[in-house]
């Protein structure tokens, strides 16, 4: 069991959401993103095993950083990082870095491709939206571009990332959740988008 | 609403956390008497006094310690368990004992 790979085996991996149903006309686009890759690691020895691979890694906690290429590198406490490979094209990468970890004294693997649905979320008009769901302040002024919020949202734990690229002055958020709740949470962002 | 301050996220409403018990030492379960242990897993104080107690953001499953005081509810400080605990408490092996039910 300890040879198991969670980023293997991309192909196979199915969502609980049912996208065919997110024809909509809002201007805020929701997209499921659950089978993509993304790995997590945790512990004493998580930063500096991330740096030796090359990662280029956040140095406060609930901030992320990331690139156009489409790897993005979330920082949600002192020793915990979540790796998510939303443009799912670094797949080869994830999967030798996840093995290499297997050995490294100190690191230790998160189940986070398994356990979270994943959310990406573009407009202008998104951070209204999160208005409607979420008690924290995700406006413009207060929540920055390579910020994340862990809270509630609609009602169930969430992960919010602001991964806006201020080159293409387009808002872009991606949000982690507990796949349990995945299909509450996507009819609530579905209906919350609804106005806008 | 009722706001807490999470030392690892900030202000959040307080139903995303979840109360972890009063802080207090463990004894030595291998070598403390029933009472002590009965003591440690089901007695608090309860007076009205400033405790310091676990809780945990759900959200972002990280455990910290707030500093509260039990007859205003005012929640006092929050900080990062590693303030008080910062090393591991290992109370050792017990040779030629086997745990676990068969």
């Amino acid at each position: 069991m300890s040879e198991f790979i969670i980023s293997a085996h991309a192909m196979c991996r199915q969502s609980p959401i049912d996208a065919s149903l997110c024809a909509q006309d809002s201007q805020v686009v929701i997209e499921d993103k659950t089978h993509t890759t993304r790995v997590g690691v945790r512990g004493v020895a998580a930063e500096s095993f991330l740096k030796r691979q090359g990662m280029i890694v956040p140095d406060q906690p609930n901030q992320a950083e990331y690139s156009e290429n489409g790897l993005i590198v979330l920082r949600l406490s002192r020793t915990e990082f979540w790796l998510i490979d939303v443009a799912q094209s670094h797949q080869a990468a994830l999967e030798a870095l996840e093995r290499q970890a297997l050995s490294e004294e100190g690191v230790y693997r998160l189940y986070c491709q398994h356990s979270h649905a994943l959310f990406e979320l573009k407009g202008e008009y998104s951070a209204e939206m999160f208005a409607k769901l979420c008690g924290v302040d995700l406006s413009h002024g207060a929540f920055a571009a390579q910020s994340i919020a862990q809270t509630s949202v609609a009602r169930v734990n969430a992960i919010v990332v602001n991964t806006s690229l201020s080159a293409q002055r387009s808002d872009n958020y991606l949000i982690l959740s507990d796949v349990s709740s995945a299909e509450h949470l996507w009819d609530a962002l579905l209906d919350a988008s609804q106005e806008f | 609403m009722k706001l807490m301050t999470c030392p690892l996220n900030g202000p959040r409403n307080i139903s995303e956390f979840v109360y972890g018990g009063e802080v207090k030492a463990m004894p030595n379960h291998k070598t403390c008497s029933d009472k002590e242990w009965a003591d440690y897993v089901f007695y608090a104080d309860n007076t009205i006094k400033i405790i310091q107690e676990w809780w945990f953001h759900s959200p972002s499953g990280y455990w910290f310690i707030a500093e509260r005081h039990t007859a205003s509810d005012e929640i006092l400080r929050t900080f990062d368990p590693s303030e008080l605990y910062q090393e591991r408490i290992d109370f050792g092996h017990e040779e030629g004992v086997k745990g676990g039910v068969v």
